[in-house]
């Protein structure tokens, strides 16, 4: 299932700041993981990741090095002090959302209680 | 039918192909630092680099190639997207299949252009900014360029015509100045000089007409005047017409003229010179002749001829009405000039040979002095001379105002401003378009210009009509406009004025100087006849009044009546001069330190403002005094 992409707009990049709360990726592994982890619902192409890196890094929300040591140079992108304050409000206004959608109807009261923490 | 060779495509050429200018444009500073020309912000360059499969590495193109983007952007981008898809070739992913999962290629190139913006850093905006405003500048200033450079003066009046107009009209029979011609081409010694061929081994032509009695040019002076008995004749007969008549060109000398300067080109017809290169060729042979009768009246006072002494007197007083007929500053102050060459005979002949002239002659040249010895500053042609040039250095929108147009630049050479040399143009037209926006914005539009002008105008006219006494220690409007506003800027605002406005300390001084002489010597006229009839001199100015002296003449300093006393039995008339302080009719004494300071001034006087506010010299301004 393929997610509209207004609705994309707003989670994609709470999405990968969270996937890079856990420590530094790359562009390919955090399209491999948001794929894998999410069962392909928050699947994106590059065109959509990697303007939204560079937007987050715009803001000053992660943070990137380019690593010279192995076969090919890498870019590495991690979640900076502002990015992890955003991130945990980010989280909240989801639960909120959830929880507002449970009481609607509109998703289980269960996942809304799993949202992310 | 011809056929074009492809251009090459950079886009499309291998790094190898890239010519070295191309790489080196794209060398980052520290590569170039170590000597090595890398390329290495040639994204194109880093894409090859990398061996692609084709379809991956024309994706990688699109985007890192979308314009917007830095040189340090571009292959920030390049690497990424192409270790994002070695990663996935690593993977086992087929390449087509990346490029179909990578998504829309335009609408990421867009995104990713808008993001990297975002993520600049502030001074690389503040400069990028800059730039940008300093091209829109550079883009408006070549729009003022385009705008400036359409305008073109409009010449609405000839004012050389104008100047002329006055002649137009007046019959031939009363015109002098044919006559002066006939004198002055019979004037050997003068067309011999102006030929560079004068030929007298005691004196030149200058020295000669200059000499003064018992000097060592003074034998030189005597020989050219009774060779030239002819001349002088001739120029009596023309003084008395009653119009000058010589008409000013820019663009020459009328046929009729060109026997007496033949150095010069014949014009006919219009002239659409500007005033200010009006050729006043008259004045200097003009002159000359006054000089000639200069000499030749001392030479009859001496010789006890007194009629010749007041008839030269007469004629010289009539080239000076002549002389000073055109509304032209430079020809009323040559005009003063030769006033004070009569005044200086009749000066010199009451105090060496007064028993050559009898009553009537002395009555009727005190009626001549007062009647023609009065050149009054004319400042209308040099209104003229301003509105010409103006009409010619800028446009008119019909309403009074204008812009500088490329031929002003050009014509500044001619009034010598903003530090232009007379020798030619300013500079070449492109140089001067070039300038337009700049100096539109430096100098004063039309409309300020002239109302600057008139305001500036009006005050020197309105000083130099009322008398010194009155005005002396006000300042001159020139000076105190310039004092009161230091800029630079401001200054270069009006420069064209600064040129072209006469300074009034030469004017006041000139015409002061003029008017006190005159008065001298009609007081001197008037003790003469009074010490014949009385066998002494008077005890008090007031004596030569009202039969001798319609009144007292009042001292220029003071407004007060000239001051009067005798030295050792001999009549002295003065003023206090510039001091403003009375010295008993001493003239200032003529020391090394005065003449450092003062020069030729110390028989005259100078103003406290020509002296730029300094202290005058110390003394009386004798106006006339009788030799024992």
């Amino acid at each position: 299932m393929r997610i509209e992409r207004e609705l994309m707009r707003g989670a994609g990049p709470m999405a990968v700041m969270k996937l890079l709360e856990r420590g530094e990726m790359y562009g390919y592994e955090l399209v491999e993981a948001l794929s894998k982890q999410t069962d392909g619902v928050l699947a994106m192409g590059q065109s959509t990741l990697y303007p939204m890196l560079y937007n987050l890094e715009a803001k000053k929300l992660i943070a990137s090095r380019v690593d010279e040591t192995g076969p090919r140079p890498r870019k590495y992108y991690r979640l900076t002090a502002a990015g992890k304050k955003r991130l945990a409000q980010d989280t909240e206004q989801w639960r909120a959302l959830m929880t507002a959608m449970a009481c609607l109807g509109v998703t289980d009261p269960a996942s809304a209680e799993g949202a992310p923490a | 039918m011809t056929t074009t060779a492809p251009t090459p495509d950079t886009d499309t050429l291998t790094a190898d192909e890239r010519t070295f200018l191309q790489r080196l444009r794209r060398t980052p500073l520290r590569d170039l630092l170590r000597g090595r020309v890398s390329g290495a912000l040639d994204y194109r360059q880093v894409i090859d680099a990398a061996d692609l499969p084709d379809s991956v590495a024309a994706v990688i193109h699109r985007v890192a190639g979308r314009r917007g983007l830095t040189r340090w952007e571009r292959v920030d981008v390049a690497r990424e997207l192409i270790a994002h898809f070695a990663d996935g070739l690593d993977a086992g992913a087929d390449p087509d299949e990346l490029v179909a999962v990578f998504g829309d290629v335009d609408a990421a190139a867009k995104l990713i252009v808008r993001a990297k913006r975002r993520g600049r850093s502030w001074p690389y905006k503040l400069i990028a900014r800059g730039a940008q405003a300093f091209g829109v500048l550079v883009l408006l200033y070549i729009v003022a360029i385009g705008y400036y450079a359409m305008g073109e003066p409009k010449i609405a009046v000839n004012y050389v015509a104008k100047l002329n107009a006055p002649l137009q009209g007046v019959p031939a029979d009363q015109l002098a100045w044919p006559e002066y011609r006939k004198a002055f081409l019979a004037w050997s010694d003068y067309r011999d000089a102006e030929a560079g061929k004068y030929d007298d081994s005691n004196a030149t032509f200058d020295q000669a007409l200059s000499a003064k009695p018992g000097d060592e040019h003074w034998d030189a002076a005597m020989a050219m005047v009774e060779r030239n008995a002819r001349v002088i004749e001739l120029l009596r007969h023309a003084s008395t017409r009653d119009r000058y008549g010589y008409v000013m060109r820019g663009d020459g000398v009328s046929p009729e003229d060109h026997e007496l300067w033949p150095d010069k080109d014949v014009a006919t017809g219009e002239d659409h010179s500007m005033l200010i290169e009006v050729l006043l060729n008259d004045i200097m042979p003009m002159r000359n002749a006054s000089n000639l009768l200069r000499l030749d009246a001392l030479r009859a006072a001496r010789a006890g001829d007194g009629r010749t002494v007041a008839l030269d007197v007469e004629t010289i007083l009539n080239m000076v009405r002549h002389v000073s007929e055109p509304s032209i500053l430079i020809c009323d102050l040559v005009g003063m000039a030769m006033c004070d060459q009569a005044l200086g005979v009749v000066s010199d002949t009451l105090q060496r040979t007064p028993e050559v002239l009898s009553d009537d002659q002395l009555r009727r040249l005190a009626h001549v002095i007062s009647d023609r010895a009065r050149v009054e500053i004319d400042m209308t042609g040099e209104r003229m001379m301003f509105y010409d040039i103006i009409q010619r250095m800028y446009t008119d929108n019909g309403h009074g105002d204008g812009h500088l147009t490329p031929k002003a630049m050009q014509m500044m050479a001619l009034v010598d401003a903003l530090g232009a040399t007379q020798d030619g143009p300013r500079g070449p037209y492109i140089t001067a378009t070039a300038a337009m926006p700049l100096a539109n914005m430096v100098v004063a539009s039309r409309r300020d210009m002239v109302d600057k002008y008139e305001q500036l105008m009006g005050q020197t006219e309105s000083m130099i009509r009322r008398p010194l006494w009155e005005t002396i220690d006000d300042a001159d409007p020139i000076d105190a406009y310039v004092d009161a506003n230091h800029s630079t800027l401001e200054r270069a605002r009006y420069a064209l004025i600064w040129v072209l406005i006469p300074a009034l300390s030469v004017l006041d001084r000139a015409e002061e100087t003029a008017i006190g002489r005159t008065d001298g010597v009609l007081v001197g006229i008037a003790m003469e006849i009074y010490h014949r009839r009385e066998h002494a001199w008077p005890a008090s100015l007031d004596q030569l009044t009202p039969t001798l002296l319609p009144g007292v003449p009042r001292d220029r300093f003071t407004g007060r009546p000239l001051l009067y006393r005798l030295v050792d039995g001999m009549p002295v008339v003065y003023s206090v001069g510039a001091d403003r302080d009375d010295d008993g009719g001493a003239a200032p004494a003529d020391t090394p330190e005065n003449r450092e300071q003062f020069g030729d001034r110390l028989d005259q006087w100078a103003s406290p403002r020509e002296l730029n506010r300094n202290e005058p010299v110390d003394g009386d301004w004798v106006l006339w005094h009788a030799k024992p």
